[in-house]
């Protein structure tokens, strides 16, 4: 029944990088002159609002990404222990990637 | 023989080919294979904006300039072309999955079609809207 909620949360997720990714990309791309310049960079950096979007960013995308490298592993017929295992070694991925992909912006902020 | 095995003995080689695909098979295919593509672009892309940027000013633009080459140019747009794709199908597969792209239930009378085939029209507008999202985007890259 777990299993329920964490494909019901990737399906969240998905829906919800549709529309961050999408922001995302809209902005480096086809937004503002020179949006991807150290002086605009910082400029983000320094905004509240920018820095939960990117740790939202960041923390969905990894959800939603590990989540669905863990499906593709499981699905190579893989024994309880073994899948156990990588489910573990995925979680441990993703909490470093959190913490090393948040530590940037928030001394960005901060500073 | 375990009870596990032989649940997806085809492996890796069974996304490919394990009998008669259909449309909605490769296009799983290849949502797996643009899905994995992103992951391990996010993960480049997670290093690179950490990594580089923690120096300051000097090393950002550098790392910026580099990037800027016709060669990696052709990447990122096959990455962008990547997403359109994971996002579109993703968001078809979603609406499936919550039932709402399936239509009603019909009485299996001669010549069967699926719910997937009655609604294929879902799948080419995906397709079409891919085609178009991609072409904009490349559009966005050269100009």
């Amino acid at each position: 029944m777990k299993e329920v909620y964490f494909w019901l949360l990737q399906l969240v997720t998905g829906l919800l990088l549709f529309f961050l990714v999408g922001i995302h990309l809209i902005w480096l791309h086809f937004g503002p002159e020179g949006a991807r310049s150290w002086g605009s960079m910082i400029e983000r950096a320094g905004n509240g609002l920018w820095l939960v979007f990117y740790v939202l960013l960041l923390t969905a995308g990894l959800y939603h990404g590990l989540y669905g490298l863990r499906n593709i592993f499981l699905e190579l017929s893989v024994s309880p222990a073994t899948g156990r295992r990588i489910t573990i070694a995925l979680v441990a991925l993703g909490v470093v990637a959190l913490a090393f992909g948040t530590y940037v912006p928030v001394k960005l902020f901060a500073s | 023989m375990e009870r596990w095995r032989g649940e997806n003995f085809l492996g890796i080689r069974g996304w490919v080919w394990g009998g008669r695909y259909r449309l909605e098979r490769r296009l799983y295919f290849l949502q797996r294979l643009t899905g994995l593509g992103l992951v391990l672009y996010g993960f480049l892309h997670l290093i690179v904006m950490t990594f580089f940027r923690l120096p300051g000013e000097s090393v950002y633009e550098a790392t910026m300039r580099f990037l800027a080459n016709p060669g990696f140019r052709v990447g990122e747009y096959l990455v962008v072309a990547a997403l359109i794709y994971h996002a579109a199908n993703g968001l078809r597969l979603m609406l499936q999955e919550l039932g709402f792209l399936l239509g009603r239930p019909v009485p299996p009378v001669y010549p069967y079609r699926d719910a997937l085939q009655r609604k294929r029209s879902w799948v080419l507008a995906m397709g079409g809207g891919v085609v178009v999202l991609a072409v904009l985007a490349l559009w966005g890259f050269l100009v």
